[in-house]
């Protein structure tokens, strides 16, 4: 299958006017500086491709995504969408583009449904037979048939993004493009938004990029990570590489009413704080289970509160800086 | 041609959606009629205890106010929420939504909002304009209707270019809804009524510089065969050529700032 989506030295900068401090200088400043939101990214997305954009916000993301859809310019580089200048030929490229914003509805909130399909239909010119099999594929494996006749505006948040994606696929795109869609959800709709992508791509070859904030996300979602930091593509690799970094790694945080000086866990690295109020624990994936710390710190001293922390991406992005990929294997 | 299928199901689908939930759908559309017809009452008992204004009756005055309305609230059932606000849409990111569709963004902004309370204006303007024309039939020709709807056609164009040009600022930052409201609202209201009763620098500048008296005013003066000067006969006929060039130039202004928008201009 050939390359899809190309970039070559791809970037992009914002003009921000910045005011000056005093009363005049805010008056009769304001000259604009150009803040780099991408910088000199190189990579190439395939037909058929699953690829996850993780960083953290204002990582540039979702102006990358931006630039794809032609929405934004590059300042300098080049970029290849299905053959074309995205930009030069934004109209042309959406007919076969799909594209969900996570935080902004693309339906008519006012109207069912149905109604917000059907319009997008004559929107895409898609042919009805064409139109009325993807909409029997999207109801059958995201659950949206009973609400066809529902405004969009009583849907919960999981059924109006199955929604959304629903209506994004419903002309056939070669490429989806989704803007951080699951950050809103809880799992049961993370979990079918994600096999649906998945199922997308298997069946019908349509490339994918999904952006978003949360490593699990990536790691349950793609084959292949970008992982974006200030503007730049810190790897490019196969999510696997990623999970030697990312090895779901947990700090745990328990809260006794009373102090602890001392405390030791099998397969749990801990230090106290506060006096030993507090102590924070460690746990890598297959160390001991948070269950079992509970337990033996619980015959200790009386716990008052857990709380349990993910670990951030911008701690892995970090350590990728720090020791690079290939430093995680030998760690 | 498929932007009037898609809206034409648009239209169709919000009305129904409208009456479905029927205390806001009616209530907005019945206060626009209600607000335009207390106009009219007023302008009729007017009329009734002075003879008239400036010689204009109150059947003449009622095309004259309602072309100026009519043109007002077609744009407003297009634009008015959508490109009319559109600092609101570039603020919230609406605008990328419209950037992603296989369609003209402008076109696209008309299919996503449709202002149904509009339809009271239009309600009213059509009964006092159809009763207005039955009376002086006698004016009006096969010409004066075929103008009539160009005329009316024309009045969109310039209502509706004029919401693009104040929604275009907002590309450069500029939120001017307030002097908006002064120029579409009360300036354009010196269009209810006979320019020739104004000072002359009135007429002017509703002609050459704020082209609002091109909505209604020399329309009127053809329509109703009240035409004195050469200088009004030629902005009568041509009325709805500069209709047409007005909106292509506010056309041209929108680009231009979308253009600035995707970076392509500082």
């Amino acid at each position: 299958m050939g390359a899809l989506i190309e970039a070559e030295g791809l970037s992009f900068a914002y003009a921000i006017k910045k005011h000056g401090a005093g009363f005049l200088e805010s008056v009769f400043s304001g000259r604009p500086e150009m803040f780099s939101a991408v910088k000199d990214m190189n990579f190439s997305i395939k037909e058929g491709e699953l690829v996850t954009l993780a960083g953290p916000g204002g990582a540039g993301k979702s102006t990358l995504i931006k630039m794809i859809l032609g929405i934004l310019a590059p300042v300098s580089g080049k970029l290849s969408v299905m053959g074309a200048d995205p930009f030069k030929k934004r109209r042309e490229n959406a007919l076969k583009t799909g594209v969900v914003f996570g935080f902004r509805s693309q339906l008519w909130w006012d109207l069912p449904l149905g109604d917000s399909f059907t319009l997008l239909g004559k929107i895409y010119r898609v042919p009805e037979d064409v139109r009325l099999r993807n909409i029997e594929y999207a109801k059958e494996h995201l659950d949206i048939g009973d609400l066809w006749n529902q405004p969009v505006r009583q849907l919960r948040p999981g059924q109006r993004m199955a929604a959304e994606v629903g209506a994004a696929i419903q002309h056939g795109p070669k490429l989806l493009v989704l803007d951080e869609p699951l950050a809103r959800l809880d799992a049961a709709a993370r979990r079918q938004i994600l096999e649906f992508i998945k199922r997308l791509c298997r069946e019908r070859g349509t490339a994918v990029i999904m952006s978003t904030r949360d490593m699990k996300d990536a790691e349950d979602a793609a084959a292949r990570v970008l992982l974006i930091d200030g503007g730049c593509i810190v790897a490019d690799s196969p999510v696997e590489a990623l999970r030697q970094r990312y090895r779901g790694k947990k700090t745990i945080k328990i809260g006794l009413r009373t102090p602890l000086a001392e405390f030791k866990a099998e397969g749990a690295g801990g230090y106290p704080a506060s006096g030993g109020l507090t102590w924070n624990f460690e746990i890598e994936q297959g160390g001991t289970s948070m269950g079992r710390l509970i337990d033996e710190i619980s015959g200790k001293a009386e716990i008052t509160s857990v709380t349990v922390e993910e670990e951030r991406i911008e701690d892995i992005i970090n350590d990728i800086y720090i020791s690079g990929l290939d430093g995680a294997a030998d760690s | 041609m498929n932007f009037l299928r898609v809206y034409a199901s648009f239209a169709a689908f919000s009305l129904k959606a409208g009456m479905k939930d029927r205390f806001s759908f009616y209530a907005g559309m019945f206060a626009n009629f209600y607000s335009y017809f207390i106009t009219y009452t007023i302008l009729w008992a007017i009329t009734r205890r002075f003879g008239g204004i400036d010689g204009w009756g109150f059947e003449d005055l009622s095309v004259l106010l309602g072309l100026n309305i009519f043109a007002y609230a077609i744009a407003g059932i297009l634009f008015r929420y959508t490109v009319y606000q559109l600092d609101n849409e570039i603020a919230s990111g609406n605008l990328d939504n419209c950037l992603v569709r296989p369609m003209g963004v402008v076109q696209y902004l008309a299919c996503r909002r449709f202002g149904s309370a509009f339809l009271g204006q239009i309600a009213v303007t059509v009964i006092f304009i159809a009763g207005a024309l039955g009376k002086i039939s006698y004016h009006m020709t096969a010409f004066s209707y075929v103008y009539l709807a160009a005329s009316v056609i024309s009045g969109v164009l310039i209502q509706s270019g004029a919401m693009l040009i104040i929604g275009s600022l907002s590309f450069w930052g500029i939120r001017l809804q307030k002097i908006a409201a002064i120029f579409c609202g009360e300036i354009r209201s010196f269009t209810d009524y006979p320019l020739s009763i104004f000072p002359d620098f009135i007429r002017l500048g509703l002609t050459y510089a704020i082209p609002w008296a091109v909505i209604n005013y020399y329309p009127s003066l053809i329509i109703l065969r009240r035409v004195q000067t050469n200088e009004e006969f030629v902005i009568g006929i041509l009325s709805p050529l500069i209709g047409v060039f007005f909106f292509l130039f506010s056309l041209s202004a929108f680009n231009a700032g979308l253009e600035r928008y995707s970076g392509r201009e500082g």
